[in-house]
């Protein structure tokens, strides 16, 4: 029994994550309809590699929402139904002038020894 | 008479007052007392070596589409957007989701419900969502409704757990 795996979920590791790759694919450029296909994928797909090098036994679901700034209103609520003790959830809001977008991460453990 | 009586109120207010300090500082002093490994300890549980899981316990992702949009038909019917419960309903609406996944037959599954609802004002929207896990068994399906002034998207995760 390997107890020296850290099977923890540390959430400001992810968060860096999340918004290092959110500046680097959005960075402050402002609302692009013919690009925002193309954030959207960076995005989650940069959010997910890194996730990958950091090797852990988790499985994991990354959810990009992007909105152009026009006075709508967005509610969102997300409910789990999980074991606590080893899965957790990391949602990080980005507000950058013409757009607002928002990632939420998930994981859950997958551990086999 | 009226003299009195004030003065009456407020030594028993400021008697319960301090009662209520006296109180809660013992409450809190109680909390200290308790050891920190004690509730605490994370139980691990035993491999159950259950890499798949039993063919009745299967998702029908059917079913699962099936129930979310009738949630959700039967939530938003007649809805007008609201600022105000429109926090509400999306807080009710991902649990009402949550608790049908949990009544369905696969009892290995973990299940996360992502319901997102906004206002239609001619802007543009878009939600993505990718996943790290395991094909074989590991689903997601997403519902969605649009009255005259809103749009509510559902999307259900069911995660396979050994």
């Amino acid at each position: 029994m390997d107890d020296a795996n850290e099977v923890a979920f540390i959430v400001d590791e992810v968060s860096n994550i999340i918004k290092e790759s959110i500046e680097v694919t959005i960075g402050s450029q402002s609302y692009q309809q013919a690009k925002i296909n193309t954030w959207t994928s960076n995005i989650v797909e940069a959010i997910l590699n890194s996730l990958t090098k950091l090797n852990k036994p988790f499985k994991y679901i990354v959810s990009c929402v992007i909105m152009q700034k026009n006075g709508a209103g967005l509610h969102t609520a997300s409910s789990c139904f999980w074991d606590n003790s080893t899965d957790g959830s990391c949602t990080v809001r980005d507000d950058i002038d013409e757009i607002f977008s928002f990632v939420i991460e998930r994981q859950f453990a997958y551990i086999f020894f | 008479m009226a003299d009195d009586n004030s003065a009456r109120r407020d030594s028993s207010h400021r008697d319960s007052i301090r009662r209520q300090s006296m109180i809660r500082s013992r409450r809190q002093s109680s909390l200290n007392s308790i050891p920190r490994s004690f509730d605490r300890r994370l139980i691990r549980y035993e491999n159950t070596y259950r890499m798949e899981p039993d063919q009745d316990r299967k998702i029908d992702i059917g079913k699962v589409k099936r129930i979310a949009q009738m949630v959700l038909d039967s939530a938003v019917k007649d809805y007008v957007y609201d600022a105000q419960n429109a926090k509400l309903l999306v807080g009710r609406l991902s649990d009402q989701i949550r608790n049908q996944m949990k009544q369905l037959p696969a009892n290995r599954f973990k299940f996360i419900t992502h319901v997102s609802l906004g206002q239609k004002k001619h802007q543009d929207l878009r939600v993505t969502s990718r996943c790290l896990w395991d094909v074989k068994w590991d689903r997601h399906i997403t519902v969605s409704k649009e009255g005259k002034d809103f749009y509510v998207t559902a999307t259900i995760f069911c995660v396979y757990s050994d």
